[in-house]
């Protein structure tokens, strides 16, 4: 469980949090973050490891779904974020191949405070604006996005798309979704789905 | 993990500390995604007054990086005492580089105005607001409006509109016509004029309107629909200028300021500076502009 | 009125039960008439009302009388969704045909429900109006949250119905404020029928007024209702105002209906003996 040294919390976290705020504001949108020297545990993404890093300190908040290999605890002493239990996380990792159940708990908000809502921060293999054989394509509509977008992702399973849809069926209620990849040339990258964004998906 | 030992210093690299930046920058994440939906936050001390933009600088500041430049403009014009202030302040905070040329700026920070020249995808434009709940209006309390923006119960808002109209023959006097975002909240635009408003509506740019004093933080992400309240039988008009022209400039369709030269003659002048300037020397700088429905 | 049949029912409702405080299991068989209290002698929980029963059928006006804190004011607030029922189920022809308990609804259904499908006039003109809106202005309320954004449309409703409840138009754009109690009353009720609904409430919306004006709204309600065919549920402690408004009578005690039936049967010849007081004592 390493103690992240090269990590600068004044600028890499600013240029990390612009990355993600375009994404997030124009969903779909694939921004690469600029890469630190990091040693995540094996569960954990850079892209993950340094969205986490941007967003999260000792007010936050988080679980991880399904990592057993000191993820959390890496997360927490690199943040001083807490682990707590799904339902009260604000920050939840999980990989995109993980089964759905989780989201049942996880918290979408009230309608007097929908912003206390969870973020999902979902690990997929890879993700692209061109075609990726044995994945996914999904269309994208809603604020933030001129007409319709389109983006392939591999490694997000399709139950998880499903799972968020019925829990942001009732709008301003919902999940916000950040998906974290390594692109073509490994580096660490990050695309948005805040819960306004419609999606629908088909194979590859 | 180690801070910046050049930053080591006497405050934090743009004023505010890192843990508040980040708790600004969480809720600023959330207002993109509930579009029109007021956030709380913790709106820190700064060292200006309430009321003269400090909601704009927690925004600014929040987003500012070593590369970003920087344009604040205050109702329109880059040279005014409380522009010149703030941007010296945020130089200093930030090491920025600072600009008046709109398309050259990728943080705008603005009171009462949206800038003529289109902003690109590139730009996000901060907005300072006085009041951000747009029902306070109509509603003198927290809780009730709060119950209100979540039950989706606007009818009061639109009362209002109708007395207003039935009263002065103008759905709504003054600055800050309220708007429908995203089909769901109703919120305010800050105080711009009715000539700014369209362009809210289907941008390519990000706004984000920060209330320092009331502690609000809300947001209009690009490409999202936004929809001045109005009638079926009366509409939102922007405002005409009907044959008028800038004494400066001799250009038409912009928002110009009304003055009133030494000889007391009554005279318009294009309220954008920087905009002001390029339509003297060049050509002019792209816009989006509203036809008013017949 | 029609013969109705069985199932024709506009608005069932079955164990109507309201409690402040923290009941226990026998909080509500230990109040009521034959306690003679409203108060849980264990818990010290207050059963508002308990077990209420009734139906009410299209076009028809059902009496709710009974003395100060009979529970009869809670019925309707429970109804009118201005206060969470504590159990009970209400069943109302207008939300997906009488097959959804409307107390369980969500609150944007249950704002739905209020502005379009039910009318409410208050005791209190301020209760149910906006003194700082026009009179035109507060029906308009009910119009916009209905859907009509015309403000042409509006203002020719608005008119309408003034002119229906004996309003003058001119003074549309004036603020109740400006008004006597009688016009005040007037003005709720155009705003309560404004979306033509099928039921509207009437919770004492003469007691603050003197005879005189008192005849002339009840006049006017009576003809509104026969013109529109709007059932309504009248709250009053007024026996007098039952006699005259209302088909069929629930007398509430200690919050249990204690007599019901048709209103004529009721005044000539009560069972119960609270009921027996009211009748003899009615002027």
């Amino acid at each position: 469980m390493v103690r992240e040294l090269y990590y600068d919390e004044v600028f890499d976290a600013q240029k990390h949090f612009r990355a993600l705020l375009d994404s997030m504001a124009r969903p779909g949108k694939i921004n690469v973050l600029e890469p630190v020297p990091l040693d995540p545990p094996p569960g954990l993404n850079a892209a993950s490891a340094l969205a986490g890093f941007a967003l999260m300190d000792a007010d936050s908040t988080f679980e991880v779904i399904g990592m057993m290999h000191g993820e959390a605890a890496y997360l927490a002493s690199n943040t001083n974020a807490r682990r707590v239990e799904t339902a009260k996380a604000h920050f939840i990792f999980a990989r995109g191949s993980e089964s759905p159940d989780f989201l049942e708990s996880a918290d979408c908000g009230t309608l007097l405070y929908p912003d206390t809502a969870a973020t999902v921060v979902l690990q997929l293999d890879a993700a692209s604006r061109s075609p990726l054989p044995g994945g996914l394509r999904l269309t994208l509509e809603g604020p933030g996005i001129d007409g319709r977008g389109v983006l392939y992702v591999r490694g997000l399973n399709a139950d998880l798309l499903l799972a968020l849809q019925a829990r942001n069926a009732e709008f301003p209620l919902g999940i916000d979704t950040i998906l974290t990849f390594a692109n073509e040339s490994g580096a660490p990258a990050l695309a948005a789905l805040p819960r306004t964004t419609r999606v629908s998906w088909e194979n590859c | 993990m180690v801070e910046n030992a050049k930053f080591q210093s006497s405050y934090s690299y743009g004023f505010i500390d890192e843990t508040t930046k980040k708790e600004i920058r969480r809720k600023m994440l959330k207002a993109i995604c509930i579009p029109g939906y007021q956030v709380p936050y913790s709106s820190p001390e700064m060292p200006i007054s309430r009321g003269w933009g400090t909601g704009g600088l927690h925004l600014t500041l929040s987003l500012m990086g070593r590369n970003d430049v920087f344009k604040i403009i205050d109702q329109g014009s880059d040279a005014s005492v409380n522009a010149c202030n703030l941007r010296q302040f945020v130089q200093m905070m930030t090491e920025c580089a600072v600009t008046y040329d709109t398309a050259q700026a990728t943080i705008i920070q603005s009171r009462h105005r949206v800038p003529e020249e289109v902003l690109t995808d590139q730009q996000i434009l901060v907005l300072q607001v006085p009041q951000p709940e747009v029902l306070r209006g109509v509603e003198r309390y927290e809780f009730r409006t709060r119950q209100m923006h979540a039950e989706a119960d606007y009818a009061r808002m639109w009362v209002s509109l109708y007395e207003s109209y039935v009263r002065f023959g103008a759905l709504m006097r003054g600055a800050g016509y309220p708007i429908k975002v995203n089909s769901r909240y109703i919120a305010t635009p800050s105080p711009i004029p009715r000539w700014d408003t369209p362009n809210l509506s289907m941008a390519n740019c990000l706004y984000l309107f920060g209330a320092g004093r009331e502690k609000r933080i809300h947001a209009i992400p690009p490409h999202t629909r936004v929809e001045p309240l109005e009638f079926e039988d009366v509409r939102f008009k922007v405002e005409e200028f009907r044959g008028i022209l800038c004494s400066a400039s001799g250009q038409d369709k912009a928002f110009m300021d009304e003055i009133f030269d030494d000889a007391d003659r009554r005279k318009h002048v294009i309220n954008d500076s920087n905009f002001l300037d390029k339509v003297k020397t060049g050509p002019r700088p792209p816009q989006r502009l509203f036809t008013n429905p017949e | 009125m029609a013969y109705n049949s069985e199932n024709d029912w506009l608005l069932r409702v079955r164990g109507l039960t309201k409690i402040y405080g923290e009941p226990v299991n026998s909080s509500v068989d230990r109040t009521g008439p034959e306690f003679a209290s409203n108060i849980c002698p264990e818990s010290g929980a207050i059963v508002a009302i308990a077990n209420i029963d009734f139906d009410l059928y299209p076009g028809e006006v059902l009496g709710i009388v009974g003395e100060s804190g009979s529970g009869k004011s809670t019925l309707v607030q429970l109804l009118y969704f201005d206060q969470a029922a504590t159990s009970g189920t209400v069943l109302f022809r207008g939300v997906d045909e009488g097959r959804t308990d409307i107390l369980t609804l969500s609150n944007q259904r249950k704002r739905y429900v209020k502005n379009h499908l039910m009318g409410m006039v208050y005791q209190n003109p301020r209760d149910g109006l906006n003194f700082s809106f026009s009179s035109g202005g507060n029906i308009a309320e009910k119009l916009l949250m209905a859907g009509t954004f015309h403000v042409g449309n509006i203002r020719g409703r608005a008119s309408y119905l003034l002119t229906q409840t004996e309003v003058p138009v001119q003074r549309m754009d004036e603020t109740p404020a400006s008004f006597s109690g009688g016009m005040q009353q007037r003005v709720q009720i155009s705003k309560a029928i404004a979306n033509n609904p099928p039921l509207v409430f009437l919770d004492e919306v003469t007691s603050g007024l003197d005879v005189s004006v008192q005849a002339r709204v009840l006049d006017l309600i009576r003809r509104l209702q026969q013109e529109m065919g709007i059932s309504m549920i009248v709250v009053s402690h007024d026996l007098g105002v039952i006699r005259m408004l209302t088909d069929r009578t629930i007398v509430l005690k200690h919050g249990r209906i204690v007599e019901h039936g048709l209103t004529d049967q009721i005044l000539q010849d009560p069972q119960h003996a609270y009921t027996q007081l009211l009748v003899s004592s009615l002027l």
